[in-house]
């Protein structure tokens, strides 16, 4: 095994000085056959997430204003993207819960899944038309 | 004037439909893609939270942007670009606040463009190892592997638990990943 092999996975753990990561980084803009190396090894690793990783919980907090016209469409956009999120999600597992409903300060909702505090939420859309909310999104690590 | 006031009302309702409708081809585009741009740049972004970061800009940028995209065959080579300025953007602010060590740039943006080039082929290999090649693996090939995704663990702790020094430790894991890559190869180009 080569000394460049070592320092890719040593990069991917995290764990080179800085002379090292130059050292990579030459090595990989000058040599095509250790760029692949890399790819694969990266490749690897995010499956190896994807089948390892526990669920952890990470906070997102979506928010808009009223009044303002100009606001309107981003509020939609704030809408918007809590669908897009569910529906990402929805990718890795349709059954089980992806996020719960954290907090609702005067939330108003139009959604088919539950908008209680605490609810627990599946893959769906949701759309938040006026209010602060809180999503507690499961992630992988 | 005249004519301006009976156009005015015909472009909302225009507007509005149109946006309702965007709104539907965007999702229906950005959920067909989405796990395409997220192997994207999670194979520029080495730490799993960088990259959910990098995402959340993407998709918002996606978002406000929609507009501009010509053509929805194009999305996907659209998206992929965005995610590439997303990509050198954290890459950027990373070096600036030097918080952690990365590449170059310029090695980053050579490795974004063949990384574009061969996302499909890299895509089939992912799905390859976690269909066929992990249940290859001996017992304690896997259990490493998996150790080494334990918040908790570190290498030197985990280079003493299997018996090995920690450069042997790396170099284990190294060959390990490597066998699953070929592995995965040889499945993509089977199918």
């Amino acid at each position: 095994m080569k000394k460049e092999d070592e320092l890719i996975i040593r990069y991917l753990d995290q764990n080179l000085s800085e002379e090292e990561v130059q050292k990579l980084d030459q090595s990989l803009r000058e040599n095509s056959v250790l760029r692949k190396k890399f790819y694969d090894q990266v490749n690897v690793g995010t499956a190896l997430e994807e089948e390892f990783c526990s669920r952890l919980p990470e906070e997102k907090v979506i928010s808009f204003k009223r009044k303002s016209s100009s606001v309107t469409l981003l509020a939609f956009a704030a809408s918007f993207i809590i669908a897009v999120g569910i529906i990402g999600y929805s990718f890795s597992n349709t059954k089980e819960s992806i996020a719960t409903l954290a907090s609702n300060e005067n939330a108003a909702w139009e959604s088919s899944l539950p908008t209680l505090e605490g609810s627990e939420l599946r893959a769906g859309l949701m759309t938040l038309k006026s209010g602060v909310a809180t999503i507690r999104f499961f992630i992988r690590c | 004037l005249v004519c301006g006031e009976l156009r005015k009302p015909f472009y909302t309702l225009t507007t509005l439909e149109s946006e309702e409708e965007k709104n539907h081809r965007f999702l229906s585009l950005f959920t067909a893609n989405e796990s395409s741009i997220h192997a994207y740049v999670r194979r520029l972004v080495y730490r799993r939270e960088d990259a959910s970061d990098v995402m959340q800009k993407i998709a918002i940028i996606l978002w406000k942007k929609f507009d501009q995209l010509q053509s929805d065959d194009d999305f996907r080579k659209w998206s992929f670009g965005v995610a590439r300025f997303e990509v050198l953007a954290w890459r950027r602010d990373l070096a600036r606040e030097k918080e952690r060590l990365v590449l170059s740039t310029e090695t980053i943006e050579l490795m974004a463009e063949e990384l574009d080039r061969n996302a499909e082929q890299l895509d089939l290999e992912k799905e390859a190892i976690l269909q066929h090649c992990l249940g290859k693996l001996k017992k304690d090939q896997r259990s490493a592997l998996q150790d080494m995704y334990d918040d908790e663990s570190n290498t030197p702790a985990l280079a003493q638990k299997f018996g090995k020094s920690i450069t042997g430790f790396y170099q284990w894991i190294y060959r390990i990943r490597q066998r699953l890559a070929e592995c995965a190869k040889q499945v993509a180009d089977a199918t």
